[in-house]
């Protein structure tokens, strides 16, 4: 057999090895991350109570790290001269296999004969064992994963989830209303009860539609809005009524007025903090006063009013405590409105439109959006030329404040003293002349490391210098010096 | 796979045992003289049968100019010596005109220097001024010397082997880079032991060498040379060559660490010329066909080693230029890149 066409068929051997062995290695490689990334998606669809069934389909995810890796091995593997170079190295033919690829080997076709037949047994292994088991190994597991009984079906799922979240809400904007007395005891109670028993569905896993939480939550919000309007009107009928009570005390007794005002104090639940009798005769004249029978009932002394009850004094602690009351429910309001709790902002919007809190959050209703404030703060446009009243500052107090710099400080300088320094760098006028010398200063550190560039240390210092050992943080030192750039 | 009209054959046995007969003819004679130095002795006989000049570096009294006797008696070749000092000028070395009466008229006639012979040797060259040095320049790389516009060419073959200690060097002159770099190698010749030291004083009464008879006649001279060209280079090695020489360039990117730390400028495509052409002659001396990488991987640190200009780096760190020539032998792959292998 001529030689150099055996030698050509081996070293084409060689390539078609190591193609497979490419081609082993990436599919390999591509089949356990394939199969990793789907692990990782099985097992997060368990965790989000799904599952993916396995199926005869997932065969065909084999095709892509099929063709991933005879892309690789064919863009990968060399020609097949190129392994002349390996093939020649590990028979040590010592260049004989590669000048026979360029020239006859003539007389040297004995040795090289020789050398191919040791070549068939000294061929590198494809190794596919190794990098196939990992990939089945890897396929094993998901396949465990995929087998895995699917997780039961929890009602609802995610839908559950917001519904409980909105229903929160809800109920933290429930607390908030109630907590500011924005709610009748009767409302806040039914409101409460019905949120309690859509909770209690959501948990038992019973169908719980969006329009019943939105229900509640659009029932809370008019009753916060009735109640806000029903405080200021309360307020402004308590103040108005406290003004003029010693007035109508004395005259006629404005019974139906004082019953319309009772009914709506009593639907407010401001009575609650009131004695007793006082409590008993406005509620009797709260049920009169819608029907326009609480005057003629005055007059009669109807069954079961006891008119003496409302005497002035009476009355007058009537007037004041009305007030306190409609002041309590304010701050509520205020309160509510300012702080963080959720629902707080849809809160603060609604007291604002209604005209209960000004555009500051700070600011009392009395005092909320009025210009021209009770210590005369000016809100023209200040010098910045923005149209603001002004930046101020915490130094500066407000942006119209005048700011003004008279050099003084308060600080008492009396105590104070002069002090030197302790002694620094000579001045150069004092600097003392030691001695002039005609050489330069040289130094021998090797003999005497501490005398510097003292006279009695000169000498051949350079030499010694350049060829001592430089210790390793003095050197990035030297080469930055010498190397310009430094490296 | 690409098939090559094989045109040509490889160097027939019997050449190439003769070829490494007249190798060991020379190399032989050289290690009667010179005891205990295998590795110097065989880098000369490489150098000689590659046709290139040599610079000998080592302490005086090792056997420098001895050898390079040695080597003009062992060849039958003229012979001169050139001792190198600082005021010798460059027509004491290439010679010069002389003017000379023939038959009442007088004429201005060209006298050839001591650089007109087979051998030279050049002692101590680093004695000698730059511009000394400098006229030898033409005479390595061209073979010829040209004075006043005429140029006298320089019998063939022609070699220099200059010599130069790395002591005592106040009053010396550096060889400049371009010199060094006619040379084909520089070798460093190393102290010998104490059993070559006792065979030396044992048997050489005052250290007298024996004196050689003559190895190879000039016509088994050319036809060592014409042996040696005949040694075939495959592309494989050719490439490893170049690509050794490339990475001793710091910016390239094929280069190792050592280099980019320690190598100022790289060496010159003559480094790669003086790679493969020793390289052949060391292929012959082991009686092959062919040059092999470690043909090229042998001769890599007496071939490229100061051709290398270092930094200060490597001085600061005590790092020579052999070392950073071990170091590029070491990181440069003979395959160049690495091929696919199966993992298991």
């Amino acid at each position: 057999m001529p030689v150099v066409p055996q030698l050509q068929r081996e070293l084409v051997r060689l390539r078609r090895r190591a193609f497979a062995a490419t081609f082993v290695q990436v599919f390999a490689r591509a089949t356990a991350t394939g199969v990793a990334l789907a692990a990782v998606a099985v097992l997060g669809l368990h965790l989000f109570d799904s599952a993916l069934l396995p199926a005869p389909s997932w065969a065909l995810g084999l095709a892509l790290p099929l063709g991933l890796a005879a892309v690789a091995a064919a863009r990968r593997t060399p020609p097949a001269r190129a392994f002349a170079v390996d093939l020649d190295r590990r028979l040590g033919a010592a260049g004989l296999l590669l000048s026979a690829l360029e020239r006859d080997p003539g007389a040297w076709s004995a040795e090289l004969e020789d050398h191919l037949r040791a070549a068939a047994g000294t061929a590198p292994p494809v190794g596919a064992t190794g990098p196939l088991l990992r990939a089945m190994l890897a396929a094993a597991a998901l396949a465990a994963l995929a087998l895995l009984p699917p997780p039961e079906p929890r009602a609802g799922g995610l839908a559950t989830a917001a519904l409980e979240s909105a229903l929160d809400e809800v109920q933290a904007d429930l607390e908030l209303a109630a907590e500011a007395g924005l709610l009748t005891e009767g409302e806040a109670d039914a409101m409460q009860d019905r949120a309690e028993d859509l909770e209690r569905r959501l948990l038992a896993g019973d169908p719980v539609a969006w329009a019943d939480i939105d229900a509640l939550a659009e029932r809370l919000a008019r009753s916060g809005e009735s109640a806000a309007a029903g405080t200021q009107a309360v307020a402004a009928g308590a103040k108005s009524l406290a003004e003029d009570l010693e007035a109508r005390i004395a005259g006629r007794r404005d019974l139906a007025e004082l019953g319309r005002l009772a009914e709506r104090a009593a639907e407010l639940g401001l009575l609650t903090d009131l004695p007793q009798e006082v409590r008993a005769a406005l509620e009797q004249l709260a049920r009169r006063g819608g029907t326009g029978e609480a005057e003629a009932a005055g007059a009669e002394g109807g069954p079961g009013l006891d008119p003496g009850a409302l005497d002035a004094g009476r009355l007058r602690a009537l007037a004041e405590a009305l007030e306190h009351q409609a002041g309590r429910r304010m701050q509520g309001a205020r309160r509510a409105a300012e702080g963080g709790a959720p629902g707080a902002d849809a809160l603060r919007r609604m007291l604002e439109e209604q005209g209960l809190l000004g555009p500051g959050s700070g600011a009392s209703p009395g005092e909320a959006g009025v210009a021209g404030g009770p210590d005369g703060f000016d809100p023209t446009p200040g010098p910045d030329g923005d149209g603001g009243p002004g930046r101020g500052g915490i130094s500066r107090g407000r942006g119209d404040a005048a700011l003004e710099f008279d050099g003084a400080t308060g600080a008492d300088l009396a105590g104070m003293r002069a002090e030197r320094l302790p002694p620094g760098r000579t001045p150069p006028d004092r600097w003392d002349l030691a001695g002039v010398r005609r050489a330069e200063p040289e130094s021998d550190p090797d003999r005497d490391p501490a005398a510097g560039a003292s006279p009695a240390a000169a000498g051949s210092a350079g030499e010694v210098t350049f060829r001592r050992d430089l210790a390793p943080r003095h050197r990035e030192a030297v080469r930055r010096f010498f190397g310009g750039g430094g490296r | 796979m690409d098939q090559h009209p094989m045109t040509e054959t490889l160097l027939d046995k019997e050449r190439c045992a003769r070829g490494r007969d007249l190798l060991l003819r020379l190399r032989d004679g050289m290690a009667e003289v010179i005891l205990g130095q295998p590795e110097l002795v065989d880098l000369t006989a490489i150098a000689l049968a590659a046709r290139g000049h040599v610079l000998l570096e080592g302490l005086p009294g090792l056997g420098k100019t001895e050898l390079v006797k040695t080597l003009a008696r062992l060849l039958g070749l003229s012979f001169r010596r050139i001792q190198f000092t600082p005021d010798l000028l460059p027509s004491d070395v290439t010679g010069g005109p002389v003017l000379q009466e023939v038959e009442g008229q007088r004429n201005f006639v060209f006298r050839p220097g001591p650089l007109f012979a087979h051998c030279v040797l050049a002692d101590e060259i680093n004695r000698a001024s730059p511009k000394t040095q400098s006229a030898m320049l033409e005479a390595m790389q061209e073979g010829r010397v040209t004075v006043l516009g005429d140029s006298h060419p320089l019998p063939e073959p022609f070699f220099v082997l200059a010599t130069q200690n790395p002591i005592e060097l106040e009053g010396t002159y550096p060889l400049p880079e371009a010199q060094l770099d006619r040379f084909l190698f520089k070798i460093e010749v190393p102290a010998v032991g104490e059993e070559v030291l006792t065979a030396i004083v044992r048997n050489r009464r005052r250290g007298q060498a024996p004196a050689p008879g003559r190895a190879l006649s000039e016509d088994e001279l050319r036809e060592l040379f014409a042996i040696v060209d005949e040694v075939f280079l495959p592309e494989p090695v050719a490439r490893y060559a170049a690509r050794l020489v490339t990475a001793t360039h710091p910016a390239r990117p094929g280069a190792p660490a050592e280099v980019r730390s320690f190598v100022k400028h790289g060496a010159s495509p003559r480094a790669a010329i003086a790679l493969c052409e020793s390289g052949r002659a060391a292929a012959l001396l082991e009686a092959r066909p062919n040059v092999d990488f470690r043909d090229l991987q042998r001769v890599a640190r007496p071939a490229i080693a100061h051709r290398i200009v270092l930094d200060h780096a490597a001085r600061l760190e005590g790092v020579s230029a052999a070392d950073v020539v071990a170091a590029l032998v070491a990181a440069v792959d003979p395959l160049g890149k690495a091929l696919p292998q199966g993992r298991s």
